[in-house]
């Protein structure tokens, strides 16, 4: 299966995530073709780096603006010594981190222009609430991000969709956790467990565009879905913000 | 690449034999740089063909990746912590077509001296787990010497399930806590100028020396030496320093000049076999270090680029000895004679013989260079006063007809007045002789020019020069009367009756000699002639002297000088 979703990752890099990234580069820079300089915090291990990659390629970021994330230590070192990163950030798992250490040292870096989450790159434990934690800590770092004005940026959620039941409850109410005037809560059309990959990507969907409304942002959702067997998917969906600064 | 679980852990010791306390002693390693070059060599040896290092100044770390064959706990014993009793002999052939380089285990010894802690991550090929070793260096180093107790058990391991591929190897090397005192050498900032590397910052002087010494590639826009010095089924090392691709060091000249091969061969000495090139780029070599010939067994710089000594050993002065650059490679032999420091051979008959023959190959070019160089400069001069000078110049650099910049030739910004005798030569034949001594076919056309076009054109694919003749600029030009003539040469009888010198128009401006008539003979120089035979024209009119009485007079003035 690992090997499998690196080989994906170049697809999705290629055809998802390249022209993610050029778009924010154009809502920010408009006006630069080369050395946009957009800062970017990805989530990456050293056996596919191609979002890294297609950023350096593509003036979109370089080295010195990327910032890394990778649980394992030594996968982390390994990617140390390619070069291609400012730093990387070699702790526990990332949604662990933003949920439960809020002094953490990634909540300094904040604002990122590109916020590349790609859970599936950090080796995945098949676990009962996975995907849940996942976007709980998506709304927290979007939360966070928020703070610094209403400035455009994009978040790339990707996860492995596989066979263990996701719960919509658990993620209403993680969501109803953060607490936004007027809002009256999240409201998934699914209720409960739902299993099938289809159900999933509709929650998923549905999920970043009442995020958008509850935050009062003018937001572009799009995904791309990739199969890799009847019973796995890797899913990958852009959250496009289009702040004040739209070129 | 490891998963948090560990099937096995424990510690293991380093075990050194006393020859190479007593080496290490004597600083073989001078400086971080060197180390790094060390870890690197074992790495090659390791049959890697990607290296990866990175250096993080703020967390003090250097980190070194290679996807050579990887090491498992045995061999982490038996090799990297076992040191200096079976250490292969360099030059015996391991994997890859390769030649092996470094000295195994002293050479990773070099890096102690530079850092608190040493992490090593390992995956062998064809191995399912990784194994993981730290050693507190300071244990082993402390106040500038070295404690290396056999067999104290120390050093922490762990052996884990690796993420990567079976069929793959990898090590991975961290240096953590470096040295202050290094990181502060490291931090230094480059100084004004670049004519040698220790003007270079740390990290540059760093990356130029590592292309200096190790098996890289030649850049690829020297395909030429890549292509002479290629060694098929080698399989060629690729290193990457803070992500950016190092490649063979090609010395160029100022601003970047580029230096061309101008000899390349290959010579049999006894039993050695060696291949060489000769660079220039008909200006200085920066940085100076880069200055003589590198020697490089088996493809690794053996010291630094040198010049055999040739002004000490032939007592000649060798004035563009610092335009020279080269490579020498040896092929075949020489393993046995390397210096433990590996910055020289020791001192053999052929040894001898090699840097005599290179002492000569300079002593040879030096000479070339000094005869290319006074060509170049006539060539200026001649075209000191053309329009679109520095056009042509271009052209005539890039067909190879002038080699030297006009700065590196010392040319009088105002012309001397010459008080030598003068030739009767047209400029345009002047040009015509140097470009036909390069090798080029002159074309002569007298079609009329503005003065606005070229007067001399280079057609590069048929190796032609093409001289306009009627070119107002190739004219020679004298002044007599406040007046500007043309001047012209043509050869006709002296007997006949017309003037015997020239044939002057006066209205178009134009003087026609005869560059047959003895008055050109005397010992004055060709131009006072030619300025008092006009100005004696215009008296001639002025006066109504008959052309008898001006032939007496010629002849008079032939006689007198």
């Amino acid at each position: 299966m690992e090997e499998t979703i690196l080989r994906l990752k170049t697809d999705i890099a290629n055809n998802f995530w390249k022209n993610k990234f050029k778009d924010i580069g154009h809502v920010i820079n408009p006006r630069k073709i080369k050395n946009k300089n957009l800062k970017v915090l990805t989530l990456t291990n050293s056996r596919n780096m191609d979002e890294i990659r297609i950023l350096n390629e593509e003036c979109i970021s370089s080295k010195i603006h990327i910032l890394a994330w990778c649980k394992n230590s030594i996968e982390a070192l390994s990617l140390d010594a390619e070069g291609k990163v400012n730093e990387v950030i070699d702790e526990i798992e990332f949604e662990e981190t933003i949920l439960n250490c809020g002094q953490h040292k990634i909540f300094d870096r904040l604002p990122f222009h590109i916020l590349n989450i790609d859970f599936s790159s950090q080796e995945i434990e098949i676990l009962n609430g996975r995907i849940e934690k996942e976007l709980k800590s998506i709304e927290k770092i979007f939360s966070e991000q928020k703070r610094f004005g209403n400035s455009s940026f994009i978040v790339m959620y990707t996860t492995l969709l596989e066979q263990t039941a996701v719960n919509t409850t658990t993620i209403k109410n993680n969501s109803d956790q953060f607490l936004v005037s007027s809002w009256h809560g999240l409201n998934l059309s699914k209720s409960n467990n739902i299993n099938s990959i289809a159900d999933k990507i509709l929650t998923l969907k549905e999920f970043f565009q009442q995020l958008a409304q509850k935050y009062n942002v003018n937001a572009e959702i799009e995904d791309h879905i990739l199969t890799i067997d009847s019973n796995n998917s890797l899913c990958s969906v852009s959250f496009f913000i289009n702040g004040d600064n739209n070129g | 690449m490891i998963n948090q679980k560990i099937i096995e852990k424990g510690k293991l010791s380093i075990k050194v034999d006393s020859k190479v306390v007593s080496h290490l002693s004597i600083g073989l390693y001078k400086n971080f740089s060197r180390a790094i070059k060390e870890l690197v060599s074992n790495a090659y040896d390791a049959e890697a063909t990607e290296i990866k290092i990175n250096l993080d100044f703020k967390s003090k770390k250097l980190i070194i990746k290679d996807n050579g064959k990887g090491m498992d706990k045995i061999d982490i014993e038996n090799k990297l912590l076992t040191i200096g009793k079976t250490t292969p002999r360099t030059g015996a052939s391991i994997g890859l077509g390769r030649k092996r380089i470094g000295q195994f285990g002293v050479g990773f010894l070099a890096v102690f001296p530079y850092c608190k802690t040493i992490r090593i991550v390992s995956k062998k090929a064809g191995e399912e787990n990784a194994i993981e070793v730290i050693i507190k260096v300071s244990e082993y180093y402390q106040d500038n010497s070295w404690v290396l107790n056999n067999n104290i058990e120390n050093i922490d391991y762990k052996i884990c399930p690796s993420l990567l591929p079976k069929k793959q190897g990898e090590t991975i090397v961290l240096l953590e806590n470096i040295e202050d005192r290094t990181i502060t050498q490291m931090k230094e900032y480059e100084k004004e100028g670049c004519g040698s590397i220790e003007r270079f910052g740390w990290l540059e002087k760093t990356k130029w020396e590592l292309s200096q010494y190790l098996p890289l590639q030649f850049p690829e826009s020297y395909k030429e030496l890549k292509d002479f010095f290629y060694l098929k089924n080698r399989i060629p090392l690729r290193v990457w320093f803070d992500g950016e691709e190092l490649f063979r060091n090609v010395p160029e000249g100022a601003n970047n000049k580029r230096s061309e091969i101008i000899e390349k061969g290959e010579q049999k000495f006894g039993n050695i076999i060696l291949k060489y090139t000769i660079l220039s780029p008909f200006t200085s070599i920066r940085p100076q270090e880069a200055r003589g010939f590198q020697i490089r067994l088996n493809d690794v710089g053996i010291g630094l680029p040198t010049d055999f000594d040739v002004i000490k050993l032939k007592g000649r002065m060798l004035g563009k000895l610092n335009y020279f650059t080269g490579e020498i490679h040896i092929v075949e032999g020489l393993n046995n004679d390397l210096m433990l420091d590996r910055d020289g051979f020791y001192y053999t008959e052929e040894v001898s013989k090699i840097y005599e023959f290179f002492r000569d190959k300079l002593t040879k070019w030096d000479h070339e260079f000094q005869n290319t160089a006074k060509e170049d400069k006539a060539i200026y001069e001649t075209l000191e006063k053309l329009p679109n000078q520095e056009k042509i110049i271009q052209d005539l650099k890039s067909v190879g007809i002038i080699k030297f910049d006009k700065t590196n030739l010392r040319i009088p910004k105002a012309p001397i007045v010459r008080k030598d005798k003068k030739e009767i030569v047209t400029l345009s034949k002047k040009i015509s002789d140097i470009a036909s001594k390069k090798g080029f076919t002159i074309e002569k056309k007298r079609s009329i020019r503005n003065i606005d076009e070229n007067p001399i054109e280079i057609d590069k694919e048929q190796k032609k020069v093409i001289i306009h003749e009627e070119h107002p600029s190739l004219f020679e030009k004298i002044r007599v009367n406040n007046k500007e003539f043309s001047v012209k040469y043509d050869q006709w009888n002296i007997t006949t009756k017309i003037d015997p010198i020239c044939k002057l128009d006066i209205q178009k401006k134009t003087v026609v000699f005869n560059k047959n008539h003895p008055i050109f003979n005397i010992a004055l120089d060709n131009t006072i002639i030619m300025e008092f035979v006009i100005g004696f024209q215009f008296i001639a009119k002025e006066e109504k002297i008959s052309i008898s009485a001006m032939q007496k007079i010629y002849r008079l003035f032939e006689k007198m000088f």
